[in-house]
């Protein structure tokens, strides 16, 4: 059988579209940055985090088109305008954690070159996927044992590995490491024997043998994130998974099967867990306990009445008034200080980063990793995105994960980074 | 191609849930906007307040009862004249409003129930504060400081209003509070005894007590009696069957007392008498006429309780005992210190009664001039003129016997005292009137709770009326 041709990158090697969008970006962090200083006492140093955000957005730019000419021209100028208004959002909430954002934007900036750059980076998270899952595990594990909370509250979940003052987050390098190994484990297994003429149907294709493994280590993580509570995490896992299945095997009893999973899984959880109970409860109902358990949720609804279309303005509006505005709800805060214009604008973002992964995936062929691990990669970002503005809107019950290259939160920004440098390779063609 | 038809049916997936966000986003950012900007537990609704640089009150001549000033990058109420603590209420972005600041709220916050598009634009594209609109009052703070001077250390109320037009001078309800210490004093002034919050001015219900012998009075000159006729035993206490007992304010030697010598030292056993020989419906007709029927209230400050109607008596003992309670001003009939001032203006003015208003004039932000207050006061008879000049004699005749001789020079000046009951309390009147050389005519009143001392009550009208001859 002769190998699927090598696809070739459908974008030329003409940037100034990129360019451009790139300039608007710049263009809207600074009007941003400069509203948000202009509305209180400000000094020299509260430019700092734009300084280096048009620093990344340059070298970045340059870097690319040294290395990676032919790529899809709207993901990082996407990645930086979501990064720079989240520190913009950063500097109005929490200005002590802008500058620390701005570093972990360098270090994720560079992350993401070398996934984009690096040409070996793909072959190793297929060749090594065991390895490298294990790796994660094992993080995971630790921070069972040695998990701490950068926010050193004795409640609140020790989902970080530290040295130092620098903190991590496992779970978010399993992201990466978890869809390359289920594209890689069903490209190879399932999805292969889909496409290769063989005649052998989606459920016959997904053999015990073949899943069993995938099914194990899949399950190692979920157990893990439940054990630590992560369950906002390990519900995007699981809805990773079982979308990957259905892309996998095109039947569409396993999205059913899986919508089915999660409402008992959910309810199971109710009575299992406090944390999911107060979830549901305040999703169900809030206002009985606005000023208590449901405040949180509550003033985020609030947000997004007081930014009504137009908003209060950047560094105008109250959202300082939402719990941590600046980590899961900063959507509700963007909300506020920016309306509904806001809110649509980042709405559309996270529909072009949807668009454009997914046209990536497409653009793979007949090569089901790749094509698999675009797909993963783009629902990651899409669908934490997804989960965390329902919850912030009481569409769903909270999740308590971070909104992509917005919310607070180095590892996060880092992950979401590296993801978009894939799929920059990805685009590229990906030999 | 491999799975394009599943990375379609995802990406409709993804757009659909994207929707699905941005119509709960419209939801609460347009149809659901109000309901939660206005739920009380919102705190941006007190740091609107906060922002809000509220307009100033002014007395008649321009000085600050309250103003809004900045202290670092808040702003504060500020009140730097304690005379007028009663009347002026209180702002707290804690404990809402009180008194003035709670009658023209809207105004001096500037909430406008029609806004111009110029301000919509202002507020809402560029955020600009709220500013209110200056008011001034009718008060005079020179009055209004002499008042509550001379009755400090009392418990009551005192009311002194313009008899042409209704303006009110000087209005003080005692106990009171400091407003630039609200927050701290809150809790300790809400178990206070005296109720400090409530303006017994405005709002308090008093038995009318020997103030009634001014309706009983009215109606014997309007209908010819003679009122010079001495009646025995005038002197002596009164048992109103209920185990209350009611007095005379000043008792003499003689105890044949003419019915206006009567209501000179207060007696009542001559009312009662009066009252006997008229017929059943005098009583009534008597309190229709006065408006005491009506709860007396000023523009912009929550209306009173309306007073109800009378109970329909037994018969017997009971009716008979109902009917004298009634006739003493000790029945169901109450009034308020204002109330009973607008009737002591009508005596002054010719028997024309003048709804009392306290709003002088307005200026909105960024404005030069004052705006007229536009409302006009209700004119109301409630005497013919002739019975009004009469009992302006006897009242004159009162102040001199019982107070004291007039000050050389000085304004012409009238009242009587009274007493009236309300369970185990007492309470002791000195309702009257002050006409100025300069033809300008004041009627007050000062109520004051569980007090008997003559001496006191007379020092605070002397000190009054020394006040508005000093001023008119």
């Amino acid at each position: 059988m002769n190998a699927p041709p090598e696809p070739q990158s459908r974008w030329s090697r003409h940037d100034g579209g990129a360019s451009l969008l790139l300039v608007l970006a710049a263009v809207f962090v600074f009007a941003g940055m400069a509203a948000v200083n202009l509305s209180r006492p400000t000094r020299p140093s509260d430019w700092l985090g734009f300084l280096v955000w048009f620093a990344c957005m340059l070298v970045g730019s340059l870097v690319l088109n040294r290395f990676l000419p032919r790529r899809d021209p709207l993901l990082f100028p996407l990645a930086m305008f979501l990064s720079g208004w989240g520190l913009v959002a950063i500097e109005r909430l929490a200005p002590a954690f802008a500058d620390r954002q701005a570093l972990w934007l360098a270090i994720s900036l560079i992350a993401m070159l070398i996934a984009a750059a690096f040409p070996e980076a793909l072959r190793w998270l297929r060749a090594y996927r065991y390895l490298l899952l294990a790796l994660a595990l094992v993080l995971l594990l630790a921070t069972i044992a040695l998990g701490r909370n950068p926010s050193g509250f004795p409640l609140a979940p020790r989902l970080w590995l530290g040295i130092g003052a620098i903190f991590f987050q496992p779970s978010e390098l399993m992201k990466i490491i978890l869809v390359a190994f289920l594209a890689s484990y069903l490209g190879e297994g399932i999805a292969s024997r889909r496409g290769d003429g063989s005649g052998s149907s989606a459920f016959q294709a997904m053999s015990p043998r073949l899943l069993g493994p995938m099914l194990t280590m899949w399950l190692l993580c979920m157990v893990i994130l439940v054990w630590q509570r992560d369950l906002g995490t390990a519900m995007l896992f699981f809805v990773v998974f079982a979308l990957l299945l259905y892309l996998a095997s095109g039947d569409m009893r396993i999205l059913v099967g899986g919508a089915v999973l999660v409402l008992v899984a959910g309810i199971a959880a109710y009575r299992l867990f406090d944390v999911v109970q107060l979830r549901v409860d305040i999703w169900l109902n809030p206002w009985p306990e606005a000023a208590d358990r449901a405040y949180q949720i509550v003033q985020s609804l609030m947000a997004f009445g007081a930014g009504g279309i137009f908003g209060a303005g950047p560094g105008l509006g109250s959202p300082t008034y939402i719990p941590v505005a600046h980590s899961d709800f900063v959507f509700a805060a963007v909300a506020e200080e920016w309306g509904l214009l806001g809110v649509v604008a980042i709405l559309s973002c996270f529909g072009v980063l949807a668009w454009r992964g997914l046209t990536i995936a497409l653009t793979h062929g007949g090569r089901p990793f790749y094509k698999l691990l675009a797909v993963g990669l783009t629902m990651m970002l899409v669908l934490q995105a997804i989960m965390i503005m329902a919850g912030v809107i009481k569409l769903l019950p909270l999740t308590g994960v971070t909104l992509p290259f917005i919310s607070y939160g180095g590892s996060s920004l880092l992950i979401c980074y590296t993801m978009t440098g894939i799929l920059l390779r990805l685009s590229s063609g990906a030999r | 191609m491999l799975f394009s038809r599943e990375i379609r049916r995802i990406f409709l997936g993804i757009l659909i849930a994207l929707t699905l966000i941005g119509l709960s986003a419209t939801y609460w950012a347009v149809a659901g906007r109000e309901t939660l900007l206005q739920r009380e537990d919102n705190p941006r609704i007190i740091e609107a307040l906060a922002r809000i640089q509220r307009g100033s009150i002014q007395d008649r001549h321009g000085q600050i009862l309250a103003e809004t000033v900045a202290v670092g990058s808040a702003l504060q109420r500020r009140y730097p004249a304690p005379s007028s603590y009663s009347i002026v209420g209180y702002y707290s972005l804690r404990y809402g409003v009180g008194g003035v600041e709670a009658a023209f709220d809207a105004e001096l916050a500037g909430s406008r129930a029609a806004e111009s598009p110029a301000d919509y634009f202002e507020r809402e594209l560029l955020r600009q504060p709220q500013v209110g609109s200056d008011i001034k009052l009718t008060l005079d703070a020179k009055i209004q400081s002499a008042l509550v001077s001379a009755m400090q250390g009392t418990w009551g109320a005192a009311v002194v209003i313009d008899a042409e037009n209704g303006d009110v001078l000087a209005m003080t309800s005692l106990p009171s509070y400091d407003p630039n210490t609200l927050d701290e004093d809150w809790s300790a002034l809400i178990e206070q005894a005296g109720d400090p919050f409530f303006n017994r001015a405005l709002q308090g219900h008093y038995q009318l007590g020997g103030s009634i012998y001014l309706l009983w009075l009215m109606d014997a000159f309007q209908t010819g009696f003679d009122v010079s006729a001495r009646i025995d035993g005038a002197t002596e206490e009164i048992e109103l069957g209920d185990g209350t007992t009611v007095s005379c304010v000043v008792v003499t030697e003689a105890s044949a007392l003419s019915l206006t010598k009567a209501f000179i030292q207060g007696c009542p056993l001559s009312f009662d008498r009066y009252r006997q020989a008229e017929s059943a419906s005098a009583y009534q007709e008597l309190i229709l006429r006065a408006g005491f029927r009506e709860p007396a209230g000023l523009a912009g400050f929550a209306a009173p309780e309306p007073i109800s109607p009378p109970a329909v008596a037994n018969a017997g003992t009971d009716a008979a005992a109902e009917a004298r309670r009634q006739a003493l001003g000790q029945g169901e009939i109450t009034t308020s210190p204002l109330h009973l001032a607008t009737l002591i203006a009508a005596i002054v003015n010719e028997g024309m009664a003048v709804s009392p208003q306290i709003l002088l004039a307005q200026r909105e932000p960024k404005a030069k001039d004052w705006s007229p207050n536009g409302e006009t006061a209700n004119r109301r008879r409630i005497m013919d003129a002739g019975a009004a000049r009469a009992l302006r004699s006897v009242l004159a005749d009162a102040w001199r016997q019982v107070v004291g001789p007039p000050i050389p020079g000085a304004g012409e000046t009238g009242g009587h005292m009274a007493l009236s009951q309300a369970g185990e309390d007492t309470q002791l009147w000195l309702n009257g009137y002050f006409a100025s050389t300069g033809g300008k005519s004041f009627a007050f009143v000062i109520v004051l709770e569980n007090l008997r001392q003559l001496e006191q009550i007379v020092a605070i009208g002397q000190a009054l009326s020394a006040a508005l001859d000093d001023r008119y």
